[in-house]
This record gives structure tokens, C-alpha cells and sequence, in this order.
């Protein structure tokens, strides 16, 4: 079976600064793996590259069974992304926002459950560029989710979270923690960019850590 | 010796805004248009239309104008800092008076283009008098307008004569600290009317030939004397209240503005092709003011172009109307490198990826090239 998410021999450098070099990693459908490192490490550049929002200088990634350059489209539509910092784009409420990532899956009966499992009641109706951190991240994992869990579509599919527990009150991390669950039990595979805390919450996926930056000098 | 980097920071937290010069724009070509059309030998009517159009194209953009001094974020952002507060009006004051010099220059230019071959007469030369003192005397009385606004838009004892005043003039629907600033512009303009008008009665007078009074001269000078010279004391006046009228009509505008629940999104929406297109569309619709009438005033401009008697002036009302439709969508193409970030991850085009969004950019030339291209028709007509 393809595994959800293959990165060969990656390298990425800013200047002179090499970043990642000769990263090799894999996905399983229902693994968990964690990626780990300091701050400055390059987590989040992998994630950034693994996601399409950073090039990178050498070596393949391919999601899904799709190399992320040559079929961007395809490679996309097995990939989740929940970034650190949730973009909310100005001018929609929080239900145009889980419409329009549900319509651009494909899959636009899944807004109405996404809307549900964001659980921000009647602030859905609110513009989003109103909403506080915990808010965003929810709206950001429901999105993410849309059209995932349950499955509409066959496929391998990644989901990519860059530390997903950080501003999420207590009930947000349980729900969070619970979705996380069912995605991994539907055949999702995720990458999580961690630190402690998030370790923490995923102790019940098994998570296999992946250590970035262990060779670079701290300080 | 160098100004300190906060001022030259300050300073730039104030920038022009289109509306500042597009919507006079417009006023000034329908002026013109109409000014244009009256007869020459109805000096009365085009005297009139010379005092009345003014303050409409002035008036067009003062809100542009002075938003920096007491309504624009950054200062109530920037509010939080140990800063005097004549320094945030000189900073707002930098920003105002370009404006003012935009404003200016698109309603001369108007007044050029109306009056044509007039301007060689001693009268068409009066009608030029007549808006050039007034716009003087405006941008004397202007800053008046915050300076007025932040002063009265304090919290005053219970039982001051101001408090009660604040209360009866709201009518109870916003807060009593802001009601000052529904009636600030008006008056203000209004009073750099009233100043200006033994002025223009004087130009018109000489333009004339006729014997000017020398009750009028000497009122015409004071009003000049009385709208430029008071100038300097609007800081002061300011300073005393910027830091409470602020929160105070930032709170307003937040109360009157309700819950962030935005109007549905339209029906005709849903009609587009594509998600990236329906997404550009509903953010045109929620972040440029008032889109329809923007469209509206696009499509009146056409018939009144293709009436129009000089070529010029037709061409300058569909182009001022063209970017009125055009100049807010700077806010959307703002977002360019938000929604980069944002859409990077999802299955869309790679135009649309990138941020860019061909379709959306087509859609909103549309109007614009109908628009010339039915006057065009109408100029080269038989």
C-alpha cells in the first residue's frame, strides 16, 4: 500500500546556513510520528517543505503517492495541514471558512460536520479575524479534518500538525486528542512537529520520534 | 539635529488612502459636468454652483482626510505610548495636508476643464477666485475638526453644561462622548463656508466691475485672517483630549457596529466557477465599501460621459468613477501574501497559490472596459 507520505534525501539551506540535510522519512497509513529537535532545529522547515511553502535545494517528497512538484494538485489532496499559526483570511465568517476548504477537497458535504466538530457554537457565524488563538486552532483542525474523518474519498492521506495542542484550552486538546484518534484509526497518517508538551498528548498514539538538529551546536 | 526614530516612525503610520483623492475625483467631474452644461450668461446659477460644489468636493473626502488623527487604528494602537499627544497631530497633520493638496488639485483641475475658454474672462477668472479662497481658508479650518472632536469627545462631571450637551445631541443611540464627532465635519465646513463667502462675494463683485464695499473688504480679510491665522492653536486643543476621545469613539464605532456577524454572502456568489474565484468575490464584497453603489455610480458616469459637451471631461468622469470601482480592490491584492501562505498547502491552481488570481482580476476590469468602450461609442458617434 502507498505510504502516505515519502521524503527522500531533502536538503534545504537559507544562505549558507544548511537547515536540512539528506533528511529521509516515511509515513505509515495510521503511524504517528513525531518530529522533534530545539528551536532552530528545522522542523518547521521540513513541515514547511513537506507542505509545499518552502522549495526545497535537493530531493523528493511525495505524498500520497504523488511527487509534490510534478503533480501539485494531486499531491494536495492527500494533504492536512495544520500550521502553527492558523491564517484566517479576512472578510469570511468561521463556516465560509470550513465551506471554502471543504469545496477546494472537493468534498462540500463535509462542511456541515466540520462546522459541528469545531465546536464554536454560534461564533461560526462570526468573521473569523475576530477569533482568539484557541478559536483559530480549532477552526484550522476542523478544516483540516474536513472530509478526513470520516473519510470521503479512497487514498492514503497525511495530516501534518505543527504543534498542534499550543494556545487550546483543556476541552479543546480532549476533542483534539479524540479526532486525532479516529483519523489515525481511518488510515490517516501524522506528522506531528512537537515539543514536551505535545508529546505528552500524544502518548496514546505510540508516536515514533524523529530528532532533528541532534548534530548541530546549541546556544 | 535628526528627528528621533519614533517620530519618523509615527509619521509613517500615516499614509494616503485613495479615498483621500478618488472619491473628490468623482464629485469634482459631476461638478464640472454640471457647470459645464449651465449657460455662461447665468452667472448667478454658475456662482452658486462654484460656492455649493466646493465644499461637496472637499467634503467628499474629509473623512479620508482627517481618519488619521482620531479614527485610524495605528493611533489608537500607538495611544499606549509616552508620546505628547501634538505629536500624533503633527503626524496626522503631515498626511492631511497631502490630501488636502490632492484634493485641491482635482477640483482645480475640474473647474479648469468646466470653464474652458471662461477662464480668459475676468468672470470665468472669478469663478477660480472664488473656490481657490475657499479651499484656502478649509484647510485652515480643517484641523479644527479633530482638534474640536478630541477636545469635546472627553468625559466631562455629571451636572457640566458639555455633559448634558453630549447627552441630548446623541439621542441615546451611540455614546455620549462621541456624538461630537456626527457633528464636527459638517460644521467645519460649514464655518469655512460662512468665512469664505464675504471673500467670493467680494471676487465676484470686482469680476464684475462692479464697486466692492469696504465693510466687505474688510470682512472678506478677516475671514481669510480668522480661518488661517487660529491654525497653530488647533494642536493644543488636541492634545488635551486625544488619549480619552479615542477609546471613546473606538468604543462607539465597536457598539454601533454590533457583533461581528457580516451580512450573508451574496446568492450571485454562487455562481462562479471556482472556489478561488468565489473566495476573491466574497472578500471584494466584505472589504471595499459599499461595492454596489461603487458599481452603480460606474454604470450612471457611462450616460452622463456620452452626453457629456468636452471629450475631456467625459473621459475624466468614467475615469474617476472607473477607479473608484478600481482603487478599493487594493485591499483584497493587500492580502496577496496571506493568502499565499494560506492556500500553499491546498489543491488550487498554482496561480492561486501564489496568491495571484487571473480570473478575479478579469471580473473586476470587466465593468471598466464596457464601461469606456460604451462611451467611447457615444464620443465618436456620427
Amino acid at each position: 500500500m502507498t505510504a502516505p507520505l515519502v521524503v527522500s534525501a531533502l536538503a534545504k539551506s537559507f544562505g549558507r546556513h544548511a537547515v536540512l540535510a539528506g533528511i529521509d522519512l516515511e509515513v505509515q497509513s495510521g503511524e504517528t510520528v513525531a518530529l522533534v529537535g530545539p528551536n532552530g532545529s528545522g522542523k518547521s522547515t521540513l513541515l514547511g517543505c513537506i507542505c509545499g511553502t518552502v522549495i526545497p535545494d535537493a530531493g523528493s517528497i511525495h505524498v500520497a503517492g504523488h511527487d509534490l512538484f510534478r503533480e501539485p494538485i494531486l499531491a494536495r489532496h492527500g494533504l492536512r495541514y495544520l500550521p502553527q499559526e492558523v491564517e484566517v483570511p479576512d472578510g469570511l465568517t468561521g463556516r465560509e471558512f470550513l465551506a471554502f476548504y471543504a469545496d477546494v477537497y472537493g468534498v462540500p458535504e463535509a462542511a456541515a460536520e466540520a462546522e459541528a466538530r469545531s465546536g464554536l457554537g454560534e461564533a461560526i457565524e462570526r468573521l473569523a479575524s475576530t477569533y482568539s488563538v484557541g478559536m483559530r486552532r480549532r477552526l484550522g483542525f476542523a478544516a483540516a479534518l474536513a472530509g478526513l474523518v470520516p473519510p470521503r474519498a479512497a487514498g492514503p492521506r497525511l495530516l501534518v500538525l505543527d504543534e498542534p495542542f499550543a494556545g487550546v484550552d483543556d476541552d479543546g486538546r480532549a476533542l483534539m486528542r479524540d479526532l486525532l484518534g479516529q483519523a489515525r484509526r481511518h488510515g490517516a497518517g501524522l506528522l506531528v512537529a512537537a515539543h514536551e508538551r505535545d508529546l505528552r498528548e500524544l502518548e496514546a498514539f505510540s508516536p515514533r520520534l524523529v530528532t532533528l538538529g541532534q548534530d548541530r551546536p546549541k546556544g | 539635529m535628526a528627528a528621533p526614530l519614533w517620530r519618523t516612525v509615527l509619521r509613517r503610520m500615516d499614509r494616503g488612502d485613495w479615498a483621500d483623492w478618488a472619491v473628490p475625483a468623482l464629485v469634482a467631474a459631476l461638478w464640472a459636468t454640471l457647470l459645464r452644461v449651465t449657460d455662461p450668461a447665468a452667472l448667478g446659477l454658475r456662482q452658486t454652483l462654484v460656492a455649493l460644489g466646493g465644499p461637496t468636493v472637499l467634503l467628499a473626502g474629509l473623512h479620508a482626510r482627517c481618519f488619521g488623527y482620531l479614527h485610524a487604528p495605528h493611533r489608537e494602537r500607538a495611544l499606549v505610548l509616552p508620546i505628547p499627544g501634538a505629536e500624533h497631530f503633527a503626524a496626522a497633520r503631515r498626511q492631511h495636508r497631502r490630501a488636502w493638496w490632492r484634493s485641491f488639485a482635482v477640483g482645480t483641475v475640474a473647474l479648469g476643464l468646466a470653464l474652458g475658454t471662461d477662464l480668459r474672462t475676468p468672470t470665468g477668472l472669478g469663478l477660480l477666485a472664488d473656490w481657490c479662497v475657499f479651499v484656502v481658508i478649509a484647510m485652515g479650518v480643517e484641523p479644527w475638526i479633530p482638534a474640536v472632536g478630541a477636545a469635546l469627545g472627553r468625559r466631562f462631571p455629571q451636572g457640566s453644561p458639555i455633559t448634558a450637551l453630549q447627552r441630548s445631541m446623541g439621542g441615546g443611540w451611540t455614546l455620549p462622548e462621541a456624538v461630537i464627532h456626527l457633528y464636527a465635519p459638517a460644521l467645519g465646513l460649514g464655518v469655512a463656508m460662512a468665512l469664505a463667502l464675504p471673500g467670493q462675494l467680494a471676487i465676484d463683485r470686482f469680476a464684475q466691475g462692479l464697486s466692492v464695499p469696504q465693510g466687505l473688504v474688510i470682512a472678506a480679510l478677516l475671514g481669510v485672517l480668522l480661518g488661517t491665522l487660529a491654525t497653530p492653536l488647533a494642536p493644543h486643543l488636541y492634545a488635551r483630549g486625544v488619549f480619552q476621545a479615542v477609546p471613546f469613539l473606538s468604543e462607539a464605532q465597536k457598539t454601533l457596529a454590533g457583533p461581528a456577524v457580516p451580512e450573508p454572502s451574496p446568492v450571485w456568489l454562487r455562481a462562479l466557477p471556482t472556489p478561488g474565484l468565489r473566495l476573491w468575490a466574497l472578500q471584494f464584497v466584505r472589504l471595499t465599501p459599499v461595492p454596489t453603489l461603487r458599481l452603480l455610480l460606474l454604470v450612471v458616469a457611462v450616460p452622463l460621459a456620452w452626453k457629456s459637451p468636452s471629450l475631456p471631461l467625459g473621459l475624466a468622469l468614467v475615469g474617476a468613477a472607473s477607479l473608484l470601482w478600481l482603487l478599493p480592490a487594493r485591499a483584497v491584492a493587500r492580502l496577496r501574501p496571506a493568502r499565499r501562505r494560506w492556500l500553499a498547502a491546498l489543491p488550487v491552481a498554482p496561480a492561486l497559490r501564489e496568491g495571484r488570481n487571473p480570473a478575479a482580476q478579469a471580473l473586476l476590469g470587466l465593468p471598466v472596459a464596457l464601461a469606456l468602450l460604451v462611451a467611447l461609442a457615444g464620443w465618436i458617434r456620427p
